[in-house]
């Protein structure tokens, strides 16, 4: 999350920076989003 | 409001926080550049991204992120409305890397003032006509609940509004402090002489505010919000030893 929107990175290159494979690094940020989004309220909690 | 609704505003809100930390990164490493400062000892978080990196272990690049992630969730509060923090007019300077190093905690971590919040808060004046009111003469003033100064006789003595009051330099800030009923009166100077720092005090308010006959020709109000207790020690440095309770 921080290197996208602070360091505002790509997918690719945060994979690449992370080591890890694209669709991974994808689902990392896909999560730490929704967590981010809950932690502001955006979204109830589960 | 659904998911996808939620992550656009996210993704709204996080561009915005990040193309505005960037901006004030670079802002700060200039002004780190010009005062010959060296980068290794500002507050402001470099991850050091490269091709290189990807050998870095990974706790590293967890903790460096981890900050960074804690750092982008408090501005994204603070500009997601939840904050107590005020904000006035179009000001969008204060964000985090903005605030003097010293006082950029207090104000940044919002969701732990719950223990100071209508209790301890503090108000700084600028100059808002700057592009960046904190790289000029800045003014804090600060009511301490429930402390009260010991002062040495030795100490630099004026008299503020009636009341005892002691002078302290602290780096390149000068500090009065006088004792009232309510608790202790801090003003505060940052780049401004000992002399409008007295000025200053002589016009301050327990509300806490310095009326404008006490300011700057130029400045004004350009920061209000609670002073995290964690913080109030460091605050109250040039006074170290002459405070028998804390707020």
């Amino acid at each position: 999350v921080a290197l996208r929107y602070i360091e505002d990175r790509s997918v690719a290159e945060i994979a690449e920076i992370l080591d890890c494979a694209l669709g991974t690094a994808k689902v990392h940020l896909h999560r730490g989003r929704l967590t981010l989004a809950r932690r502001l309220g955006l979204l109830e909690e589960d | 409001m659904d998911e996808q609704t939620a992550l656009a505003e996210l993704d709204r809100r996080g561009r915005e926080a990040g193309t505005r930390l960037r901006i004030r990164r670079r802002a700060h490493h200039r002004r780190a550049e010009r005062a010959g400062a060296s980068l290794a000892s500002s507050a402001v978080v470099s991850l050091g991204i490269g091709r290189g990196a990807r050998r870095r272990r990974w706790w590293l690049a967890a903790a460096a992120v981890a900050v960074i992630v804690a750092g982008v969730a408090g501005y994204l509060q603070l500009r997601g409305g939840q904050s107590d923090l005020v904000l006035g007019g179009d000001r969008t300077y204060l964000v985090p890397d903005d605030l003097p190093p010293t006082f950029e905690p207090a104000l940044v971590t919002q969701g732990d003032s719950s223990a100071t919040a209508g209790k301890t808060v503090l108000v700084a004046y600028g100059e808002p006509s700057r592009a960046d009111p904190w790289d000029g003469p800045t003014l804090f003033v600060h009511l301490v609940h429930g402390a009260e100064f010991h002062f040495e006789d030795s100490s630099d003595r004026v008299t503020i509004q009636g009341h005892d009051a002691r002078v302290s330099r602290f780096d390149d800030s000068w500090s009065v402090a006088w004792n009232l009923e309510e608790g202790s009166m801090v003003v505060t100077g940052r780049d401004v002489g000992r002399d409008a720092v007295v000025t200053a005090a002589r016009e301050a308010t327990t509300e806490p505010a310095i009326d404008a006959e006490g300011l700057p020709g130029d400045s004004a109000e350009v920061a209000r919000g609670p002073l995290d207790a964690a913080r109030v020690p460091w605050y109250l440095a040039p006074f170290q030893g002459q405070q028998s309770s804390s707020a």
